[in-house]
């Protein structure tokens, strides 16, 4: 076990500003219900020949002339005597992305700080790529690609770190993610993993566009969403909601009933989001506490 | 007539303060996500304004408060009982000598002997005020006492103790000289800056000898008028004076000369009574000459002072400032409510070690199922 694997890491980040930075233990392990393509060995049962476990085809022996993977009866029962060799579906390597919003909602601070609540998931998304093999790689962007916190998707041992160390560099502001739109001319041409990590204040027209550009790859939306927001709401009091994005202020007197309007309106945004994304056979995946590996892992089981 | 003014108006300058309030609505913001196409309640939207108003109000209350709003009370005409009355007491030497018909034995009522006879104007004068007082119990009583200057005995005051034991000290002694007309001018000025609420009445007790100067004759009128004072003057007749409406000379009880009387004529103020019948107020002159004339002649006082009085009353000025300290309290305590009900934490903040808790409690909870 190396010690990216462990469960945490102490000292790893001493010296930075991340440093009381809470890493989650674990790894998300994802399951795709689609074979990638490239050469690249990996984890993930792909589409091109090569090692792996499955039986692709029997070749003949010029074609694949591997004498481990001699297929003994194959070549008995040839009349023609050739040898004939198995052909297995290669474990392939697949590029797992993150794209970030940056909005200034992202930065919001409930019962969880929201930028730690990220910074978290990249971590552990960095982590499960690379103990499977797979490329990493990270966007954030508002209204414009933020340049300093771009990770192009490689193998990368030190991804954590690099996240660690460029974190502190994650200031959100604006009131659009329109930069995102960005990013996609960079991305593989092969079909790949992306996370789209948000939440999802957003107009409709960025949504069903974002998807739209992005529908020949796997995108997994990941909601942040706090529990400040709708399930652990006042029960009384005034106060002044102040939109981090808009900067207009709302005058609100807590009771009942505005509790369970703030909730109700939450759970629509929900709806809705759950709604625009089926039309692309995506479903999103909400963080509406701290980020649990475990529970991604289990919303890629439940997937297919 | 009521209108508004304030004891310090400077205060006022503080006013601008009451505009804060709108501009800075001092209720805790917190940030939030998204708050785009909400349907706000009615509340919402009329909330903010009306805390707005109130803190305003109360600002600009308790700065009219500390400013000292009052109003002026007006006036009333209100009917009055009882007379306001300053007891004039001439003790000059000449109030020592007997009274009329009393003035025999005088040794033997010096010497101790007999009290039979002899009775001084002034003993005679001194009793009968004190029963004339005793029996007025609704009066207010001020003396003074005069010889060649007037003394301030007793001010006007419901303080009837002061007044009889200011009569009974009131000896008579000569210093050659009668300060009348100073010492009514004195008992004027005891109605000085006081409402005028009952019948004003300068009770003089005197013999006469005295001489009121014309410019002096002048000074009083004024006065009578301005205080709006009753003058009832008795007259104490001795042996040896004459009665004052045979136009007897005041300060003349002795030997007229035909040269005094020339003198006293050409003053054309010598006479007593005639200036107190032009003083332009009510007189009325008691000419008395035994103890039974004073109670006679007082018992006339009582008479002519019983008559209710109309008068016009100042109210006094309300003060408005314990009203308005009073509602800006009130306003004051309705915004400490709603600071008590104000949030101070939209949500407590979690930190990362108890988020750490949170997403075990989860796990453990993921385990179970």
């Amino acid at each position: 076990m190396r010690w990216w694997h462990k469960e945490s890491a102490p000292g790893l980040f001493k010296g930075s500003p991340a440093t009381h930075m809470h890493l989650p233990s674990g790894l998300v392990h994802y399951r795709l219900g689609w074979k990638p393509r490239g050469n690249q060995a990996g984890l993930v049962s792909g589409s091109s020949a090569g090692m792996g476990d499955t039986l692709r085809a029997v070749v003949p022996w010029l074609e694949y002339p591997d004498p481990r993977r001699l297929d003994v009866r194959a070549t008995l029962r040839d009349p023609f005597e050739k040898l004939w060799v198995r052909d297995f579906k290669l474990d392939t390597a697949i590029p797992v992305i993150a794209l970030v919003d940056s909005s200034a909602s992202m930065g919001y601070q409930g019962v969880y700080d929201r930028k730690q609540v990220i910074a978290r998931i990249l971590t552990v998304l960095a982590r499960s790529a690379y103990a499977a093999g797979d490329a990493f790689g990270m966007v954030v962007a508002n209204a414009d690609i933020h340049p300093k916190l771009r990770l192009p998707p490689k193998i990368h041992r030190s991804a954590p770190l690099w996240i660690a160390k460029h974190w502190p560099l994650f200031h959100p502001e604006g009131n659009t993610a329109q930069g995102l739109y960005r990013c996609i001319p960079t991305l593989p041409k092969r079909k790949s993993l992306l996370f789209l990590i948000s939440d999802f204040h957003w107009p409709e027209p960025l949504l069903l566009g974002l998807y739209k550009s992005l529908s020949h790859h796997d995108v997994v939306p990941l909601m942040l969403r706090d529990p400040a927001e709708s399930e652990k709401l006042p029960s009384s009091g005034f106060a002044q909601l102040q939109d981090v994005e808009r900067g207009d202020r709302v005058f609100v007197w807590m009771n009942h009933r505005v509790q369970q309007q703030m909730q109700h309106r939450a759970n629509d945004h929900l709806a809705w989001l759950t709604e625009r994304s089926k039309r692309f056979g995506i479903v999103p995946h909400v963080i509406a506490d701290d980020f649990n590996p475990q529970a991604l892992t289990q919303y890629f089981l439940k997937r297919q | 007539m009521t209108s508004l003014h304030f004891a310090q108006p400077a205060m006022l300058w503080a006013m601008p303060l009451a505009l804060l309030p709108l501009m800075y609505l001092g209720v805790r913001s917190f940030e939030f996500p998204n708050t785009q196409g909400w349907k706000l309640p009615w509340h919402a939207r009329v909330m903010p304004w009306l805390l707005r108003m109130l803190a305003s109000a109360t600002m600009a209350c308790l700065v009219l408060s500390m400013a000292g709003p009052y109003s002026e009370g007006g006036i009333e005409t209100r009917i009055g009982k009882g007379a306001e009355i300053v007891i004039v007491l001439d003790r000059s030497g000449s109030m020592s000598e007997g009274l009329k018909g009393r003035d025999v034995n005088r040794q033997d009522a010096e010497a101790g002997v007999s009290d039979d006879h002899f009775l001084s104007k002034i003993e005679a004068a001194r009793a009968v005020l004190l029963k004339f007082m005793q029996q007025r119990s609704g009066d207010t009583f001020g003396v003074v006492a005069f010889n060649s200057s007037p003394i301030n005995v007793a001010p006007l005051s419901a303080d009837r103790e002061l007044a009889e034991a200011a009569l009974l000290s009131a000896q008579s002694q000569s210093t050659g000289f009668t300060a009348l007309s100073r010492a009514l001018g004195m008992a004027l000025e005891y109605f000085e800056g006081r409402p005028k609420t009952a019948t004003r009445v300068i009770l003089l007790v005197s013999d006469g000898d005295a001489i009121i100067e014309a410019e002096d004759q002048a000074i009083l009128r004024d006065a009578f008028q301005h205080y709006g004072v009753q003058l009832m003057w008795i007259y104490v007749q001795g042996e040896r004076e004459h009665s004052i409406l045979d136009t007897v000379l005041a300060g003349d009880n002795e030997m007229i000369t035909q040269e005094d009387k020339a003198f006293a004529q050409s003053k054309q103020s010598a006479n007593m009574h005639q200036v107190f019948s032009e003083l332009g107020m009510p007189y009325q002159a008691f000419e008395v000459n035994s103890e039974i004339g004073f109670r006679q002649a007082l018992q006339a006082v009582s008479k002519a002072t019983n008559q209710p009085s109309r008068y016009e009353y100042r109210l006094p000025r309300q003060d408005l400032a314990g009203a308005g300290y009073l509602m800006t309290l009130i306003m004051v305590m309705a915004l400490a409510w709603v600071r008590q009900k104000m949030l101070t934490a939209w949500v407590p903040f979690v930190s990362a070690r108890q988020a750490e808790s949170v997403v075990k409690g989860g796990r453990s909870a993921l385990a179970k199922s």
